[in-house]
Parts: C-alpha cells; sequence; structure tokens
C-alpha cells in the first residue's frame, strides 16, 4: 500500500479489511511512522467518541408514551364507562359535568354529537381528558 | 429468533407487555439517538415518543422480513431528518448544508455551550457532540448509527438506502472531519 491510501488505513483501524489487506497494512505501518500515526489517531478519535454516554430520558417519558399508544388516564376511564350499554344512562349526567367545568357553550358544542358511541371522537376532547384520573362517578 | 423481533411479533399479536418490554430496551437508545441527531432535547423526546407511537400503530402490518432495530431505526432516522428540515436544523457552527446533505466543514470556533449546557455535560463532551452534529445528515446518522446505536454497516445500509460500502465511504469521510474538528482534544495528549 501507499501512504495516500487513508481510506484502507481507516479500514484497518476499525477493522474492516480482509485479512490479506490487513496484513498488508500491517507491513507498511512498520516501516512507515506517518502512517502509523493516523491510523493511532482513527482508533484515538473512536476512543474519544465514547464520552459521549447514552441520555436518559425524563422521568415522564415513559408515562407519555404509554398515554400515546393507549390512553389509560381519566378519559380512557371514564369513557370505557361509557362504553358498556348498559351504563349509557349516565349520558345526561356527564352533561351536567360539562356543564359545572365547561360551562354551556361547552355543553351546546358536545351536545349534538355521538359522542358516547365513539370512543376515538371522545378522546379528543381536552375537558374529558383534565378530568382527573379516576373519576368517573357522577352525582346526578 | 432475534429477541426484539420475538417481542414486536408478540405486541402484533395483542400482547402489551411485550410492547412495554420494547419500551424498557428501547427508551434510552431511542432518546439519546434523537438527542445526538438534533440539538433541541425537548424536541428529542417527542419524536422519540412518536417513534414509539407509529411502532404500535403498524404493529399490524409489521413483517418480519428485516432485523428489528433495522426497522425501528428506519422509523426513526425517517421522523429525525423530517425534523431537520422541518425546523431547518444546520450544525452548530453555522455550516451551509446542501441540497445533498453535505455540510461545508467549517470550524466549530463561533458555537459557544451555553452555561445550562455546560453543567449538564463536560466540555468534552460539548466539543464531541458540537462535531458530530456539525457533520452533513448522512454522515452524521451512519455515525451515531454505528458508533452508538451498534447497528451494522448492512443495516445502516438499508436505512439510509445505499449500498454497504457507500455506508464505509461515508463512515471514512465522518472520521476524517472528526479528526480534523477533535484536534484539540486529540493533540492534548488527554485520550
Amino acid at each position: 500500500m501507499s501512504c495516500t491510501e487513508r481510506e484502507k488505513l481507516f479500514g484497518y483501524a476499525q477493522r474492516l479489511l480482509e485479512p490479506r489487506e490487513e496484513h498488508e497494512v500491517r507491513a507498511h505501518l512498520e516501516s512507515c511512522p506517518t502512517c502509523r500515526a493516523a491510523a493511532e489517531e482513527y482508533r484515538k478519535v473512536d476512543t474519544l467518541l465514547e464520552e459521549w454516554t447514552p441520555l436518559e430520558p425524563s422521568p415522564s417519558f415513559d408515562a407519555r408514551v404509554r398515554e400515546a399508544v393507549e390512553p389509560s388516564g381519566a378519559s380512557r376511564s371514564l369513557l370505557g364507562l361509557f362504553g358498556f350499554p348498559g351504563l349509557r344512562w349516565m349520558a345526561p349526567a356527564l352533561v351536567t359535568v360539562l356543564e359545572t367545568m365547561g360551562g354551556e357553550e361547552e355543553v351546546k358544542l358536545y351536545q349534538n354529537l355521538f359522542m358516547l358511541e365513539d370512543y376515538d371522537l371522545l378522546a379528543e376532547f381536552d375537558l374529558l381528558s383534565e378530568l382527573p384520573k379516576g373519576e368517573t362517578k357522577v352525582d346526578n | 429468533m432475534d429477541q426484539d423481533l420475538d417481542l414486536m411479533l408478540r405486541v402484533r399479536a395483542g400482547d402489551s407487555a411485550s410492547f412495554e418490554e420494547l419500551l424498557r430496551r428501547y427508551r434510552v437508545p431511542l432518546v439519546s439517538y434523537f438527542r445526538r441527531m438534533l440539538r433541541d432535547p425537548a424536541l428529542a423526546e417527542d419524536l422519540a415518543q412518536e417513534a414509539f407511537l407509529r411502532v404500535y400503530k403498524a404493529r399490524a402490518r409489521y413483517r418480519p422480513d428485516a432485523r428489528f432495530t433495522t426497522w425501528l431505526y428506519r422509523i426513526a432516522t425517517n421522523l429525525a431528518l423530517n425534523a431537520i428540515r422541518d425546523r431547518k436544523e444546520i450544525s452548530p457552527a453555522g455550516g451551509n448544508e446542501s441540497s445533498d446533505g453535505e455540510a461545508e466543514l467549517l470550524p466549530v470556533v463561533d458555537s459557544k455551550p451555553t452555561v445550562e449546557q455546560l453543567l449538564i455535560e463536560s466540555h468534552r463532551v460539548w466539543l464531541i457532540r458540537d462535531a458530530i452534529q456539525a457533520l452533513p445528515e448522512n454522515q452524521r446518522i451512519a455515525v451515531i448509527l454505528h458508533k452508538y446505536q451498534e447497528l451494522d454497516y448492512g443495516q445502516i445500509a438499508k436505512i439510509l438506502g445505499v449500498s454497504v460500502s457507500a455506508v464505509k465511504s461515508l463512515f471514512f469521510r465522518a472520521y476524517e472531519s472528526l479528526r480534523v474538528r477533535l484536534e484539540p482534544l486529540l493533540k492534548g495528549g488527554l485520550i
């Protein structure tokens, strides 16, 4: 090999070469201090990069992922409850809750929707998703 | 069979515990990947979350025709590239990135770490981060995926849609740039 074959030197430093090429480079390095220094530098870069260690996610990360893939908070528990046909009688009570929390305008907005039939649609409403966890009991 | 692939097949079959296991295994690698690709930690976490969400949403269509990590990092890389292009994230040194993703090699001395950044990482790590993030997109992806995420050249080639020899060439060019940019640390005799 010649001194100009930097890519081969890099391959040697990264152990990417076939045995025959590796032998060829090793033989060249024995007699060429410049290439030896260059190969050593690639190894040093490799070692240096290892100082950038993995980075931990923030404490809320896992919960955010779970919530994104499978909403399971207040909205899920409240809406899951209404998924049972026997509990759909609670719909008017929900309207009362909405009136209390969101006001008349909010209720008008929701009343014309078939909201209790469609979980995906309901999950879009911020007001519902903001209900505290386990807030499924409704006073009538 | 690849254990991750087996887990993903279980997720496809509706086993939520297997998704939890994938989350446990890849939460740090994915967040680290995005934080290495981008300079905004909050955005990095949002994208990692989005990557998990896409994995979950695609579970029914999942086909085990490649290693799980190839699939996962292809999703992650697409998200990262879209974010970079959307937010026009270019090299911290202000290097101009051309349409083919090649950035000019500019000195890093123009960018300075903020006090906040230095509180969370040493100056050496900051220099390394800066040098990697100044690489052109494809070189940056190749280095991060191989060096930090431990993907082999074949996997990276599939993700980038190029040949294995092209990946090796990207890797070589990246190291040439890094050698120049990290010279103060390399010559400092601290390694």
